[in-house]
């Protein structure tokens, strides 16, 4: 196969795993799959058969009609949108390329798309996969770099080999016509040969390695000036499927486990040793307000502000002795719910953008824009919720300093709480009295009462836990009074449904906590991994300061706001820990710390991160990147970018959120003109410019005297009165002048001469004898008298 | 090795612009893979920055070709290159040579030939060559070479400037002479066609004795061997014609000057070329040479491959002029021309326009001392088309 046939090859690779690159973001195979296409047919029709070729006048026209294409994407898109439009406008233009005849500019043209495409990619897209598919892409660019360069210096060679052989233009005599016709030896065959693939192979592999290393060192090295926890965004596309922050009853058919993670949780105590692992609850959302409309049966948070821009609440408390660091590192959310172990109170590496909510006392992350969410997020909190190696079940409700506001707002969550209709209920309540009536008065104290309630749901036998809702029910009933009397089978969050309602019903105050539960513990790494599937609902029920038993382990002081009793009624959860010891087990492990690794510390590398993994500890902050990166410095540029349709607001922590509008479109536009116009006037200038008057010589006569002695001969000779004619050389020139000023010793100003040339044309380097009687030769024609002292 | 540079080509610049727009989009958006591709590339660049450096160093050169060859003849440039380094490959080397004509001088570009030298291992020589035409006669530098590398990815490129001074020189293209130029050359000089003019016994060398015959010179009598013999004997000499010859260049052409004319100044070169070559080649006669142009060279010696080379040497920098030194070169004539050469003149122009430079007097004492009794060729009236054609096809 030719050289150029590989590199064909080649080049569909690399635009094929630019392509992969946009459909990480997308998960939309299409694009790949349709530059294959393309790239397969355009190898076969244009280039080896020659079926089909556009001409240039119709890939330009395709090529605007792209243009318009993704323009029309990118005006009606976010941020994130406009970057895909560019990308899919890269990959329109690839295919109008590939079904071009191949030229060395057309190639180099589609490799800079692929490039392009990589740029938008790594802007878009932050998982490992990214990672892996730069190594493979760095392979491919080196190999088709390499492939292209031996095509286009061997295409040159033949080129020259084809031009010496055609025949020179008639003239009148040979000695008119063109001076001299090269003609390389060297066959196409020759020159390609040495190329194999084996020792290309060596020389890529070798290339990319070197090429990862210093890229490694790069990276680390290169000062980062923002402070945020993490940068980029990662996988904005991304849909939860496990975790929602409301739950609806109406599901029908098989629900599908999720593998995806959401986040990774290290657990430490004070001394940074990891917890023993456990099987902790990690609280997202309290939801309190159940709703069912005939339609729909929804359980919602209770005054929870529709926009996330709007939530507000206040700081975690200071972490009290003895708490267990939570450190988790969330992957891309359209939330802002952040989840811990409950209680959750300051860390002293907590960002000062979470905040607990006032009601629910969980905590959430405090964003001024969705694109902030739609990032990998590492957050640290502390909990007093793990004693001795356990997650204890009664937790204090969380205020440091409860007021009568606090309270009043106290009563109104646990009346929100005690919400209950009876009459929708009556299975339901009827079971719930009849499991209170079979405790004794001995035993009939709220959190005993709770606990005999939640035992009914985990009662052998009595109900199943399914992801199948795929059941006979009774439409007329409420789900949830349908779960209980009749089918008795659904998931988690049916049981947490039904077990509100019968605390509820009872009179404890009681609410659906969702979250996730982190059941899968990296023994490699020391964090729990959450994924989609680990998604959990479970309860709580209010417990009145006098209330809680004094044998109970609570994590904190129970003061007068009471506390809160978790309680989980669905069976089958307390399998514990999934096994790890399989070899399945220890490759997802390994995995996933790998992750984890690419995460931490290629990702969110970020300036204090730098700090403390390079330099072993922080440092002051950058003041020179702290100076420069002010926002207020720069009021006049973003004004001025703001005319060009190029919206730049600065978000905090030295970024920047950056939207387009037409007018930006016009910008590029108008500047790519420019910039060919430029160039081409640059082309054209260029040669005709001498560059030496720049650096502040003195501008030569003509182009080729460029020798400072030379010059000085020319002006001596000028200010005797025979300045050089256009026509004449150096040599003529000086033969002239020496004869026509009668110059006596004229012998070494032609030695001086003969210099010139072989300063000039032969790049000699002149001795210093021959310096020194050049400078003696000029200082003799310098005494010699000039035309104005001779009156000529 | 004189100068050692590297650069970044267009395609370079292109993938800096690149590397800059990566990086900004990395400060502007905080994307940390941002920074990383920004460091692959980077890296790419710097690594295939020094692979070039790598495979620039320790490289030596050796270049040869003939010392002279004649215009429109194909001359091969042998080109090694040897590793000396112990270890690592040069790869993809383009040895680039600079030659230009230095005298007469050129105004055209110096031209370029250049090699491909794919892969060289550490310790091992390469030799490639190229064929060279060159079509201009003169003297030519081969001053400069240049060895570049671009490998492996092409963004940058890697030249060292070597410093191999080398001179060729590149004589008048050679032509082919017709029979009637032998009959010119071999004919008695002008107006002595019918008698021999002999001077004393230098008719010939002496062959061997016969009788005397009717006609013969009383001079050739041996009278010592007729004296033997009793009957009269006379040496016989073996007369071998003379060829000796003076050719003068009369290399005028208007200042601003057509194709056409600088075509006939040519012509006459690469005729008096040829007639030199020729002349050398016979051998046993003298032959002498005055180019007559803006300035006058005069060379006489006995015919020799050697002084043929002398004077090849002189017509191929040449040149055509407008001032002509008629008169200068005839008063060289007297110094150069053996007794009874011929003297052939190879003009561009006709006889009388080139006595109508000259004033009244210098005109006749020319006619009379020699110019009646040269053979004068002009080419731009054809004269030279029954003596000599030139060695290319003229376009129709």
């Amino acid at each position: 196969m030719s050289v150029e046939r590989w590199l064909q090859i080649h080049v569909v690779t690399l635009c094929l795993l630019g392509a992969l690159f946009i459909a990480l973001n997308t998960g939309n195979l299409a694009v790949p799959l349709g530059v294959l296409f393309a790239g397969v047919t355009s190898i076969l029709f244009t280039d080896t058969w020659k079926w089909f070729q556009l001409n240039r006048l119709l890939g330009n026209l395709a090529a605007v009609g792209a243009v318009a294409y993704a323009l029309r994407d990118f005006l009606a898109s976010g941020s994130e949108g406009q970057l895909l439009a560019i990308a899919s406008l890269l990959v329109y233009l690839q295919v109008i390329l590939f079904y071009q005849a191949k030229t060395i500019r057309l190639y180099w043209q589609i490799i800079l798309l692929s490039l392009l495409q990589v740029v938008v990619g790594a802007a878009l897209h932050l998982g490992l996969s990214f990672g892996v598919l730069l190594l493979l892409y760095t392979m491919a660019a080196v190999s088709t770099l390499v492939l292209f360069f031996i095509h286009r210096e061997t295409e040159q060679h033949v080129e020259l080999l084809q031009k010496g052989q055609a025949a020179p233009k008639a003239k009148s005599h040979p000695e008119l016509g063109r001076p001299t016709r090269v003609t390389s030896l060297a066959t196409r065959e020759e020159l390609n040969h040495p190329f194999r693939a084996k020792v290309l192979g060596q020389q890529i592999a070798m290339f990319t390695a070197g090429a990862m290393l210093f890229a490694s060192v790069f990276f680390y090295t290169v000062p980062r000036h923002s402070k945020a926890a993490w940068t980029g965004t990662r996988g904005f596309s991304h849909t939860e499927t496990g975790f929602s922050r409301d739950v609806d009853l109406q599901q029908m058919g098989q629900m599908l486990q999720n593998n995806a993670p959401v986040m990774r949780v290290w657990l430490t105590d004070a001394l940074g040793r990891p917890v023993p692992r456990l099987n902790p609850y990690f609280a997202g959302e309290i939801l309190t307000a159940y709703r069912n409309d005939g339609q729909h049966a929804s359980w919602i948070a209770s005054g929870r502000p529709s926009s996330i821009q709007d939530r507000s609440g206040y700081m975690l408390p200071a972490m009290p002795s003895g708490a267990v660091i939570q450190k988790a590192t969330m992957n891309a959310t359209y939330h802002n719910s952040l989840f811990a172990i409950t209680p959750i109170y300051l860390a002293p590496q907590t960002s000062d953008d979470i905040k607990v909510d006032p009601s629910s006392r969980l905590i959430f992350r405090q964003a001024d824009a969705e694109v902030f969410l739609a990032r990998d997020y590492t957050y640290e909190t502390a909990t007093t919720g793990i004693r001795d190696g356990r997650q204890v079940t009664i937790t204090p409700h969380q205020r440091p300093s409860i007021t009568r506001a606090d309270q009043n707002a106290l009563w109104r969550d646990i009346n929100d709480c005690l919400t209950f209709d009876e009459a929708q209920f009556p299975g339901l309540s009827k079971i719930s009295d009849e499991i209170v009536a079979t405790l004794g008065e001995k035993d009939a104290s709220p959190i005993l009462t709770c606990r005999a309630l939640e035992d009914h749901f985990l009662a052998p036998g009595a109900y199943t836990y399914s992801l199948n809702l795929n059941v006979l029910r009774d439409r007329d009933l409420d789900p949830i009074e349908d779960f209980v009397v009749n089918h008795r089978t659904g998931h988690c969050q049916y049981f947490a449904s039904a077990l509100v309602m019968m605390l509820r019903s009872q009179g404890i105050p009681a609410r659906m906590v969702v979250g996730y539960r982190g059941d899968e513990y990296n023994e490699i790494g020391h964090f729990y991994q959450v994924r989609q599937r680990n998604a959990h609902a479970w309860v709580e029920a209010y417990l009145y300061q006098d209330q809680v038993p004094s044998y109970e382990t609570t994590g904190g002081t129970i003061g007068k706001s009471g506390a809160w009793l978790r309680l989980d009624p669905t069976p089958g959860r307390e399998a514990g820990i999934e096994d790890l010891a399989s070899w399945t087990g220890t490759t997802r492990d390994w995995l996933d710390y790998v992750d984890m690794i690419w995460s931490d510390y290629v990702i969110g590398l970020n300036q204090q991160r730098q700090q403390t993994t390079l330099y072993g500890g922080e440092t002051n902050e950058n003041a020179l990147a702290d100076t420069w990166l002010d926002p207020k410095r720069w009021t006049s540029f973003y004004t001025f970018a703001s005319w060009l349709g190029i919206h730049i607001k600065p978000t905090g922590d030295h970024g920047f959120r950056i939207k387009f509008d037409w007018r930006a479109g016009l910008t590029a536009m108008i500047l790519c003109g420019v910039a060919v116009a430029l160039n081409r006037f640059v082309r054209w200038y260029s040669p005709r410019f001498d560059w030496s008057a720049w650096f502040g010589k003195r501008r030569p006569r003509g182009l080729r005297s460029r020798v400072e002695f030379y010059a000085r001969l020319e002006e001596l000779l000028t200010r005797r009165g025979r300045s050089r004619r256009p026509a004449e050389t150096a040599r003529e020139y000086v033969d002239q002048a020496v004869r026509e000023l009668a110059i006596p010793r004229s012998d070494a100003l032609h030695q001086t001469v003969e210099s010139f040339y072989r300063v000039r044309f032969g790049e000699a380097e002149l001795s210093d004898n021959e310096r020194e009687s050049i400078e003696h030769a000029l200082a003799e024609l310098e005494r010699t008298p000039t035309a104005e002292r001779d009156g000529r | 090795m004189i100068r050692r540079r590297v650069y970044l080509r267009p395609e370079g610049w292109y993938y800096c612009f690149v590397i800059a727009f990566v990086i900004g989009g990395a400060v502007l958006r905080n994307v940390n893979l941002l920074v990383a591709l920004a460091g692959l590339m980077v890296a790419a660049l710097i690594l295939h920055w020094q692979m070039v450096l790598r495979s620039l160093s320790g490289i030596d050169i050796l270049r040869s070709f003939p010392a002279r060859i004649c215009a429109g003849d194909a001359m091969e440039v042998e080109v090694s290159l040897a590793h000396r380094g112990n270890r690592g490959t040069a790869w993809a080397l383009e040895y680039k040579d600079f030659f230009e004509r230095i005298d007469p001088p050129d105004n055209d570009p110096a031209s370029e030939a250049t090699l491909l030298f794919p892969r060289i291992k550490a310790g091992e020589e390469a030799t490639k060559r190229y064929r060279c035409e060159i079509t201009r006669r003169g003297v030519y530098r081969f001053g400069r070479a240049a060895l570049a590398c671009r490998y492996p990815l092409g963004l940058v490129e890697g030249i060292c400037f070597l410093d191999l001074p080398d001179r060729l020189v590149v004589y008048p293209r050679m032509g082919r002479l017709h029979h009637r130029w032998g009959e010119l050359i071999e004919a008695e000089q002008s107006g002595q066609q019918s008698t021999r003019h002999q001077q004393g016994l230098s008719e010939g060398d002496f062959y061997a004795l016969r009788e005397w015959r009717n006609g013969d010179s009383r001079r050739w009598v041996h009278w010592r061997t007729s004296a033997k013999l009793g009957t009269l004997a006379v040496r016989q000499f073996e007369q071998r014609r003379s060829s000796d010859a003076t050719l003068i260049l009369d290399l005028w052409q208007p200042q601003v000057s057509t194709d056409e004319q600088r075509a006939l100044v040519e012509n006459a070169i690469s005729f008096a070329a040829t007639a030199v070559v020729d002349l050398c080649r016979r051998g046993g006669s003298r032959l002498g040479l005055i180019i007559a142009s803006r300035e006058v060279g005069h060379w006489a010696a006995a015919a020799s491959p050697l002084f043929a080379q002398e004077l090849l040497e002189h017509l191929a920098v040449c040149r055509g002029s407008d001032g002509v030194r008629l008169n200068e070169a005839a008063q060289h004539l007297p110094a150069i021309q053996h007794s009874g050469a011929k003297v052939l003149v190879l003009s561009t122009r006709s006889r009388d326009e080139a006595i109508e430079t000259l004033d009244r007097r210098t005109r006749e004492r020319l006619e009379s001392e020699w110019l009646d009794h040269a053979t004068w060729l002009n080419a731009a009236a054809g004269d030279f088309a029954s003596y000599y054609s030139p060695g290319w096809e003229a376009p129709a």
